[in-house]
């Protein structure tokens, strides 16, 4: 009985908690969204009323190629980024784990990008990547015929390395962080067990900050799908496609050529795709995650 | 596992090698894997100082022949001021708000059984994937029906709910599932009621999780372009990232030295904050115990 | 008593920006600076003067049409506003802009100031749905100082000579880059994307266009596949055309030539070199440039038609657009011959306009297009990516992309 009335108390006090942000959610994020995939079934050009089309954008999408070569992008893009942002942000993390004096500046030299803005940093890329600029005349004394962000076969893994280079500093700190709360006397204990400092840090440290890496892991796949300013600036989604990734398809499709309806079915197709994912993610953490509830 | 003698000596980073050539070479070290960070920054710096000349004529040039004069024109001729204070303010409010409402609701998701919880729970997962392009016009459309477009509020509002709101209330919740049930039915024998246990047990052994989500939400917000644009149409009202398109001639055309120089007044007070609050922030998180 | 007036403070700062006054005209432009100095005068101004109380409603450029998008879809259309060339084909399609065909009997008006051949584009049979503010043809900047030292004459000297045309055009621009080392001619803008202004004069010019006079593909004419190769020999052979992605431009003072809009001028206040400007070359199929557009439109979703048409009258207006002339060439005929309006830019002396824009003006053309223009211009620029690389088959590219854009 008792037991029964704390479950309602519970009950009660859960969902009171809860519900300043679900309301919020509700009205600003959810009831939009359905909104979308309703929109995802007219014929509208933002410009003109919307007319009822069933599914005949879902049908136009099995044919646009554009929207089939998007997917292989942004399937490259995504996995690009998270494998190389994932690594680098180790990697530096792991270096920038040291007491030295100053070390507080190297810090802030590594995360110095993640504050640039957007405009001052595609600037600087477009002079550097200019055809005739330092990297590519760089790469062309090597005997590489170099043209890296106009030609459509380096353009998007010039891309990738361009993103990473700019957001890799949050994902440093956070795993800065994590590396600080593994506990040195845990590492000592294995070295002197005779362990090398390869497996001290393959079997104690990961191990350790795997929480952090499976939700760092998380957070940078959603937001590389979603990554869509810097490729607008540097790219556009060129040259000729080979940037375009889903979210830029949608944007250009709804916000270029207004054909919102069409739009909002790339949309939701990217939805149901990152949903699945993220689900599919979450039921491979416990296998993933050394230690949690 | 708390914070006790053992993991108070966790706190520490790995120790200084002990030879000083080693500590030579592990500065050479950093300072040549930190230079391809850095160098766009201090390019940006300096272009700052370049007149629009100087900037396309030489772009990698270190002929600084504009001085400050950016700086002076980039406050005399545009409400730059203006546009500085309206992005501080849609950040004293937005993030205090994200960092208090993901906190109530990630502790609700972690340690409260509710019905319809767990739907809500991937309603939240999904909100995180929804980019802002998307539900933008169903959103217009609701705050023209408030009378509120024209105004800082759906900014406000769109960064506390939208995506980061999301992101938030996930890692809290990842954070408060890892805490140990024992403290809160300790605090309840000592007379707490749930707020209680939730103000004065679960929030101060959250401070390392409240700092990541502070960050995202500070550079979320500071960062905000799209919804500024299509909300915002007086110059007075603009916040930054927007404002940053604003410095064009007559018919659009960019003028990149005042571009530049508006772009470090933007960036420079978040490295600033981070250079001052990284050793709290980085040795916080750790100091916690937590395991995410 | 401060805890009462702080949240009020902070409300009305949010809610209504400290600047309250309920507006009876919403006016939507992207200009910038003066220009919109200017524009806010003016509105305040229509305000002394009729009582109605006009709100400018800025936007950048590069997100303009994308934001009036969503005010439309969302039934928050402003009622009056600048529209951007590239945009109306689309706009009237949607019976988003209102039909203005009443100012033509309009006698103080007198829409007869304006040429024939700048209401074109705004014009669908007998009505017509915009008013242009800026008519401005391109014309060619050059760097008199790295002519000099590459000791040519002047493109305006062979201009007088009747010698100006595409061939001495290539030989200047290899020249100056055998000479000076500075890039010879730039033809497009800085950015890909923006690949109409320029390329377009050099493609009519040589016969070719982006579309033929029944509106099907002409990019992979004999004419057109004339000027791209022109360009590739100057680009790839020659080197003295910068690639598209290169980031030489004028201002800089390492480029020799440069097609642009005459308001380009603004941006050379502080050169530090000498430069003037000159009628483009000529090509086989005449001297063709290439007239860059802007506009007023009436928004037909918009709350208050009859009231935004009079401010659109005030607007553009003999008086006024004489005032806006200073930043946006004019499209009527009165002004743009006035004297005031010859010598209001110091930089550019009276004859030098005169030659290089005004006599120019006959030859000039708007870039028509049709609804699928926005389409067509994405798919465009994707295949300028390829027609603009060492060795590119620029037939068979060009044949594709005919194909695609007449199958829109």
């Amino acid at each position: 009985m008792a037991s029964h009335l704390l479950a309602r108390r519970e009950a009660r006090e859960g969902f009171l908690f809860a519900l300043p942000y679900l309301l919020g959610m509700l009205v600003f994020v959810l009831l939009p969204l359905v909104a979308v995939l309703g929109m995802s079934l007219t014929g509208w050009s933002l410009l003109d009323a919307p007319t009822f089309k069933g599914f005949a954008n879902y049908a136009k999408l099995a044919r646009d190629l554009e929207f089939r070569g998007s997917l292989g992008v942004t399937a490259i893009f995504t996995v690009g980024i998270v494998a190389l942002n994932l690594t680098v942000a180790l990697l530096l993390a792991s270096l920038l784990n040291v007491r030295l004096a100053g070390i507080a500046a190297f810090r802030s030299m590594v995360f110095s990008p993640v504050v640039m803005p957007i405009v001052a940093w595609s600037l600087i890329w477009k002079f550097l990547l200019q055809p005739q600029g330092p990297l590519n005349t760089g790469l062309q004394h090597l005997g590489l015929d170099a043209n890296l962000l106009l030609n459509p076969k380096t353009a998007l893994g010039t891309l990738i390395v361009i993103e990473v280079l700019k957001a890799v500093g949050l994902n440093t700190v956070i795993f800065l962080s994590a590396l600080q709360g593994v506990p040195p006397e845990q590492r000592e204990a294995a070295r002197l067990d005779g362990a090398s400092p390869w497996q001290v840090y393959r079997h104690i440290t990961l191990p350790m900050i795997s929480p952090t890496l499976f939700l760092v892991f998380l957070v940078t796949v959603i937001g590389a799908l979603k990554v869509f300013t810097p490729i607008w600036v540097l790219t556009g989604g060129g040259p000729a496609g080979a940037t375009t990734t889903l979210i830029v398809a949608m944007f250009k499709q709804g916000f270029t050529f207004f054909e919102f309806g069409y739009a909002s079915a790339i949309a939701a197709v990217l939805f149901f795709a990152v949903l699945l994912l993220t689900l599919l993610q979450w039921r491979l953490r416990k296998a993933l995650v050394f230690y949690e509830d | 596992m708390r914070t006790d003698a053992v993991s108070a000596g966790a706190r520490r980073a790995e120790r200084l090698p002990a030879r000083p050539a080693w500590t030579l070479l592990l500065y050479v070290l950093l300072a040549l894997v930190c230079l391809p960070f850095v160098l766009p920054i201090l390019w940006m710096f300096l272009s700052s100082l370049k007149s629009a000349q100087g900037i396309f004529g030489s772009p990698f040039g270190l002929n600084v022949d504009a001085g400050l004069k950016n700086f002076t024109q980039v406050f005399a001729g545009y409400p730059f001021a203006r546009q500085y204070l309206n992005s501080l303010l849609t950040l004293a409010i937005s993030v205090p708000v994200t960092m208090l409402l993901a906190a109530t609701a990630g502790y609700a998701f972690a340690r409260m059984r509710f019905p319809g919880r767990d739907v809500a729970f991937v309603m939240t997962l999904a909100a995180m994937m929804v980019p802002a392009e998307l539900v933008a016009i169903p959103q217009f459309i609701a705050f023209k029906n408030l009378h509120l477009t024209n105004t800082l509020v759906p900014i406000i509002l769109l960064q506390i709910f939208s995506a980061t709101g999301a992101l938030s209330v996930f890692l809290m919740r990842q954070h408060f599932i890892t805490l140990p049930r024992e403290l809160e039915e300790a605090g309840r024998i000592d007379g707490l009621g749930t707020l209680g246990v939730f103000r004065y047990i679960m929030l101060p052994l959250s401070r390392p999780v409240l700092a990541t989500v502070a960050i995202f939400a500070v550079l979320n917000s500071w960062n905000d372009y799209f919804n500024p644009l299509i909300y915002l149409n007086d110059e007075a009202k603009m916040t930054l990232p927007l404002a940053l398109q604003r410095f064009t001639d007559p018919l659009g055309g960019t003028y990149w030295n005042l571009t530049l120089a508006a772009s470090v007044l933007v960036a420079l007070p978040v490295l600033l904050a981070f250079l001052m609050a990284q050793r709290t922030f980085i040795e916080s998180l750790a100091a916690s115990g937590t395991k995410g | 008593m401060r805890h009462r007036t702080l949240p009020a403070a902070l409300t009305s700062f949010l809610i209504l920006g400290g600047s309250a006054g309920a507006a009876d005209l919403r006016f939507s432009t992207w200009a910038g600076g003066d220009g919109l100095a200017l524009l806010q005068q003016l509105a305040q101004e229509y305000g002394a003067k009729t009582g109605t109380n006009v709100k400018v409603e800025v936007t950048p450029f590069a997100d303009y049409s994308r934001k009036l998008a969503v005010q439309i879809a969302s039934g928050d259309a402003p009622d009056i506003g600048w529209v951007a060339e590239r945009d109306v084909p689309t706009f009237i399609a949607s019976n988003n802009l209102a039909n203005l065909s009443a100012l033509g009997k309009d006698a103080s008006f007198n829409l007869n100031d304006f040429a024939t051949s700048s209401l074109a584009l705004w014009k669908r049979g007998a009505n017509l749905y915009g008013i242009p503010f800026s008519n401005s043809p391109l014309v060619l900047f050059y760097n008199k100082d790295l002519f000099k030292q590459a000791g040519l004459a002047d493109p305006t000297v062979q201009y007088a000579k009747g010698q100006w045309n595409y061939t001495n055009f290539q030989k200047a621009a290899l020249a100056i880059k055998q000479k000076t080392g500075s890039s010879g001619a730039r033809v497009m803008r800085l950015d890909p994307k923006a690949w109409a202004g320029g390329l377009l004069a050099v493609l009519w010019s040589s016969g070719g266009g982006v579309y033929d006079k029944n509106m099907k593909c002409n990019l992979n004419s004999a004419g057109s596949l004339q000027a791209f190769g022109l360009m590739q020999n100057m680009m790839f052979k020659d080197q003295s055309m910068p690639r598209p992605g290169d980031q030489t431009s004028f201002d800089g003072g390492k480029l020799g030539m440069y097609f642009d809009n005459i308001s380009y001028a603004g941006q050379l206040k502080d050169a530090g070199f000498k430069w003037g400007v000159a009628p483009l070359p000529k090509g086989s199929a005449g001297r063709v440039t290439q007239l860059g557009q802007a506009g007023y439109a009436v928004f037909s979703k918009g709350k208050n038609q009859a009231e935004a048409v009079n401010f659109l009258k005030f607007l553009a207006s003999k008086e006024n657009m004489a005032r806006t002339a200073k930043f946006f060439p004019p499209p009527r005929q009165s002004v743009l011959k006035s004297s005031a309006y010859l010598n209001a830019n110091p930089a550019v002396p009276a004859s030098a306009l005169k030659t290089a824009l005004i006599s120019q003006l006959g030859q000039a053309r708007v870039l028509q297009t049709d609804t699928n223009w926005l389409k067509a211009n994405d798919l465009i620029t994707g295949s300028l990516d390829q027609v603009f690389q060492p060795g590119a088959n620029t037939k068979a590219i060009l044949d594709r992309t005919c194909q695609t854009v007449d199958g829109l």
